[in-house]
């Protein structure tokens, strides 16, 4: 009896031992990582200007692991010899995403570029130059239920009148956009949930990095592979039901048919096929999100676009 | 340069041979098993001319008639030495007995010291070492017993694979029985397929490759099966905490001919069995099954045929009854495995001439498959989604060795091998309540032909110095591209004394087909793809020079420096994986180069009560891709600045052994987020500095085992305990960021492997 529980005190000890060694926390090497400001948006064609910038968070053993908000930036923006002065306010979502909104009440305009500069006293200046593509040629021809991958999904196929000789770039997203309806007046948000797609188009970039059974926030094509053509793409979007909370904040379902930068469907594709759910580890090489903000952090997209709004019994 | 060097071998080549002369060749056996000795010494002292045992026992020494004494010698064997007669021409074959107590061996076997040799960068394992090293679980593993040796480096905590000089996974041409591997592991690589029980001969090319070899840039792993004993049945076996085994070899017919094979299975899956409760079965297992046969067709042919069947699978199960009339069912499978299977025919031409002809086939395929089966009141529903991969060999070559005279040994040889690869096939398949759909999304098998030819001559230029001149050339076709590359090969010795050498080599290495991997585990799920006519040929120049030095002990002791270079190595794009219906790989790949230099101390005792060895890299590996880390050159992952083994084997008493070892590296290369910022759809986006531009904390871990063994009657049984990382190290297998309880951002190490104590039943008859 006295050599059983022995037995049961070593194995005890034993199990204890391999359990404790398998996580260890480890000093933080010296990276040197610094605060640099961070620049998010989309200029849209036919829009008013919009982006929302904060400030990123350096992996560092002295700082803390969570986002502050940026005070006193200032945003400026320029095209040729006019310069705008973005403004700064407060939102919903500034406390959530530590980010501020800047915006500008000129519209931005299709072929031409734009220059953004951000300035802050302790962080220096950022600059992102922003080009805003030709007007997309594209539409929505045919919508159908059906099953893909196990779930069901509204099959929509999608035809874009792609302009010869130069690269466009396009990016197809289900979007569900907040809307109030209060009497006769519907009032349309700048608030959006996203619906995952799926495509098994191999011209897709979705196709050639995941596979054709992930789904996508985002299908990105690029035209290298039907320049100059019409082409017709097929999309799968969720059914799912997407409610904002209350009675009264209703929602619309769309297909957004975007051209947008090169250097902003490259920053797509990296996000697209990075995974931030899984985080970080070291076992694969970590695909790098390059933006086009100098001296900072983020992206400022140029986009031209088209909506599409799908009907459907969810 | 090549005309010279081509020049150069052919008026070698043309030194005048003696007319007076005679040859004595023969072949060289176990006694007790009349299984053929690799590399046994067979020499003659007074007229100071010696030679090896080809990889078929063969031997032939020519020199001026007159009566001689013939030595042979061999680790592990007691000494041969003969008094002739000089006839003519002669043919003498040699049965070496074991000696019972490696004590009693007198070293005297000087022509196979390392200093003699001409050819670097070498190493032969002795089975019997490999089998007493401490083992991983009880199984003992021929890879990681490979991954012990200078300019070796594991990888990964646990893992079977080998990187070599700075090369990639893809670099190392594995041969089992002269047919090549292409995926050589066992549970994401914990094991590999090699079972030691089976294997005869271990030998590592990791330079100054000889013109026989081709067709990978950094390593030959030439492994070769037992032939079996042709004069009694025999066998071993042994039962281990995650996997038995059995082998039987024995005669067909006695002193004629004889088969081995033998057999590993893994039980967990049976173990866990009474455990897995409900509706869901599923479990994993691999085996390997080993064969040979070889048979005595006359005094001048000997055929041979063997092959190795081995898998890998892991599978899950669900039945559900959901509701009256309503069913569910979910099967999962994940499988990978090879076959090679090899047939040679050795014919004696004469006394200097052997030839060998062989045939194989090698097969590696991978296979991922889900399905879903509903049942409704009103109809059925599948979805099924499969993914396949793989890669066929069919060959057929011709090898002579031709030995005119002492002063020279050629090796040539043609041979040809057709490659089907098959990089990626995905199914999908749906049907059901209204809707069928049945896709096959394939990227279409690639064929291609490889021509390969030979020549290598190792030529005596003096008493002092020797010299290994040859040339390799391939020619490859795919999707109607012809390459074609004549690789010099080049290696000299210069003996400084009868102990201390100093050697050089040079080579060109050709290598015709990649792997694809975003992984650094070494997963079945690994690609094998050619070279096309857009993804070009890796081709690489190694140079290295060092000293060999063989103790009056019989201890080795070799330090060598290198340098080599790597041209159009690959690597998958930034995000991109192999599970993908995309017709087109090649567009998922960047094309770079890379290199690596360092240098290696290695020592090695293979005689005696105590015997092992120890090794010392000092190396830097790099690579430069112009779509990675902004063009610049960073360093490889497997860049291991210090990279120390030491391993030891001690027979303490009769039937008590003690073996230990301790590993010590350079953490590997690694990628770090340096700051993080929330992105367009409010998901944190991490900022990552440079490419491989940080270390994982240094590995380190000590094994040891001792085995206690006992003669019975008409058997032997041994019981091996061992335990893998003794002092319970923490080394990292992976790392993560999070979050400490402070709100600050830290970074935490997975390890896999604590202490693991383990115990194995092992018997002979």
């Amino acid at each position: 009896m006295q050599y059983t529980s022995k037995l049961y005190i070593l194995v005890a000890v034993l199990f204890v031992t391999c359990s404790t060694a398998c996580q260890k926390e480890l000093k933080l090497p010296a990276i040197g990582g610094d605060k640099k400001i961070v620049l998010i948006g989309e200029f849209v064609a036919g829009d008013t200007f919009y982006l929302r910038a904060g400030q990123s968070i350096p992996v560092s053993g002295s700082e803390k692991n969570g986002f502050q908000l940026l005070e006193d930036l200032s945003v400026n923006l320029s095209s040729g010899s006019n310069k705008y002065n973005l403004n700064s306010y407060a939102d919903d979502f500034s406390s959530i995403l530590y980010t501020y909104p800047f915006s500008n009440a000129q519209i931005a305009v299709a072929g031409n570029t734009y220059h953004v500069e951000a300035t802050h006293t302790s962080l220096g200046t950022a600059t992102a130059e922003i080009y805003i593509p030709e007007q997309v040629d594209a539409k929505v021809t045919d919508t159908s239920s059906g099953r893909y991958n196990n779930d069901s999904v509204i099959k929509v196929r999608i035809r874009i009148n792609d302009p010869q000789g130069s690269a466009n770039y396009y990016v197809i997203e289900a979007l569900k956009q907040k809307l109030t309806i209060i009497g006769n007046d519907t009032t349309y948000h700048r608030e959006y949930s996203r619906n995952a797609l799926y495509t098994a188009d191999k011209n897709s970039e979705n196709v050639l990095d995941n596979g054709a059974s992930t789904q996508n926030k985002r299908i990105l094509l690029k035209d290298s592979r039907f320049n100059g053509t019409v082409y017709e793409t097929d999309v799968y979007v969720l059914r799912t039901v997407l409610t904002f909370g209350s009675e009264t904040l209703k929602g619309r379902s769309l297909i957004r048919i975007k051209s947008v930068s090169e250097p902003y469907f490259r920053f797509l594709k990296a996000y697209e096929v990075y995974e931030p759910a899984i985080g970080f580890n070291t076992f694969e090489q970590p695909v790098k999100i390059e933006g086009n903000v100098n001296g900072g952090l983020g992206m400022i997209g140029g986009v031209s676009q088209v909506d599409h709004v799908l009907s459907y019994d969810p | 340069m090549k005309e010279r060097i081509i020049a150069a071998f052919f008026l070698l080549l043309s030194l005048p041979l003696h007319a007076q002369n005679i040859t004595i060749s023969g072949y060289v056996t176990e006694k007790k098993s009349g299984e053929r000795l690799i590399g046994a010494t067979v020499y003659i002292p007074e007229k100071g001319i010696g030679t090896t045992t080809n990889a078929y026992g063969f031997y032939s020494l020519t020199f001026v008639a007159d009566n001689f004494n013939l030595h042979a010698s061999y680790v592990g064997y007691i000494p041969y030495n003969s008094a002739f007669t000089a006839k003519g021409n002669m043919s003498v074959n040699i049965e070496m007995e074991t000696v019972k107590d490696m004590k009693e061996v007198v070293v005297t076997g000087k022509k196979d010291a390392i200093h003699e040799r001409t050819q670097m960068s070498a190493i032969d394992l002795p089975i019997q070492t490999i089998k007493s090293l401490p083992a991983f679980l009880g199984e003992v593993d021929v890879m990681k017993a490979i991954q012990l040796l200078p300019g070796v480096q594991a990888g990964n905590e646990g893992s079977s694979g080998i990187y070599v000089r700075g090369g990639g996974p893809d670099q190392n041409l594995i041969l089992l029985d002269g047919v090549p591997v292409y995926n050589a592991s066992h549970l994401f690589g914990f094991f590999s397929v090699f079972n030691a029980d089976a294997i005869r001969s271990v030998e590592l090319v990791k330079g100054g490759f000889p013109a026989r070899y081709g067709g990978r840039l950094s390593s030959v792993v030439d492994i070769n099966m037992k032939e079996g004993n042709k004069n009694k049945l025999h066998g071993e076996g042994g039962i281990g905490l995650i996997a038995s085994r059995l082998t039987l070899e024995g005669p067909i017919q006695k002193g004629k001919s004889s088969f081995m094979i033998s057999g590993r299975r893994t039980y967990y899956d049976i173990l866990a069995k009474p455990f897995i409760k409900g509706n869901v079965k599923g479990g994993y297992y691999f085996y390997d099954l080993n064969g040979k046969v070889n048979f005595k067709l006359g005094n001048k042919d000997h055929l041979y045929i063997s092959g190795y069947f081995g898998n890998d699978k892991f599978y899950a199960k669900q039945k559900q009854n959901l509701a009256e009339g309503i069913n569910s069912s979910f099967n999962t499978n994940l499988k990978w495995g090879n076959i090679t299977a090899v047939s040679r025919w050795n014919h004696q031409f004469n006394s200097k001439l052997f030839g060998n002809f062989t045939a194989y086939y090698s097969q590696y395929n991978f296979l991922v498959s889900s399905q879903t089966k509903s049942t409704f009141g009103v109809g059925n529903e599948e979805y099924l989604l499969k993914y396949t991969s793989g890669i066929d060999d069919k060959a057929v070559k011709y090898d002579f060795d031709y030995i005119p005279h002492p002063n020279h040994y050629i090796k040539t040889g043609v041979g040809y091998v057709y490659h089907t690869y098959k990089p990626g096939a995905q199914q999908t398949k749906i049907e059901g309540l209204g809707m069928k759909q049945d896709t096959t999304i394939a990227t279409k098998n690639i064929n291609a032909g490889e021509i390969d030819a030979y020549i290598e001559d190792d030529i005596k230029i003096s008493n002092a110095l020797k010299a290994n001149i040859g040339v390799h050339w391939t020619g490859f076709n795919v999707q109607n591209k012809f390459y074609h590359a004549i690789q010099p090969r080049l290696a000299l010795r210069y003996l400084i004394s009868d102990k201390l050498s100093a050697k050089a080599s040079f080579v060109q290495m050709n290598q015709f087909i990649h792997l694809l991997t975003n992984s650094s585990i070494g997963l079945p799920t690994d690609l094998w793809v050619p070279a096309t006519g857009n993804i070009p040929v890796q081709k690489s120049y190694q140079g290295a020079a060092g000293l060999a030095y063989t103790h009056a002990t019989g201890m080795e002791i070799s330090v060598e420096g290198y340098y080599k270079t790597m041209d159009n190595v690959l690597e998958y794009k930034e995000g991109a994986s192999f599970f993908n219906t995309s017709s087109n790989w090649e567009d998922k790949v960047e094309i770079g180069k890379g290199k690596s230099y360092g240098a290696e101390l290695f020592v090695q005792k293979k005689k005696g009560r105590f015997t092992g060895m120890m090794g010392y890299t000092l190396s830097w590996s790099k690579r430069q891709f112009d779509n990675l880390n902004d063009g610049k050159e960073f360093p490889y992952r497997y860049d291991r600045r210090h990279d120390f083994k030491i391993a030891g084997i001690y027979e303490l008493a009769k039937n008590i052994e003690v073996s230990a070892e301790w590993i010590y590296g350079t953490g590997n290369a690694i990628t770090l987020p340096i700051g993080y910022y929330n992105g367009p759809d409010g998901n944190i986006v991490q900022v990552f500095g440079e490419r491989n531009g940080y270390r994982m904390p240094s590995y380190h871990r000590a094994d040891v085992s001792i085995k206690f063994s006992k003669q019975r009657k008409n058997w032997e049984r041994a019981w091996v305990i061992s335990a893998y990382n003794v002092y319970n190290r923490y080394n990292p297998f992976y790392i993560y960021s999070t979050t400490n309880n402070q709100g600050n951002a830290v970074f935490k190490q997975m390890s896999l492997f604590p202490i693991i104590p383990s115990i194995s039943y092992q018997f002979k008859f």
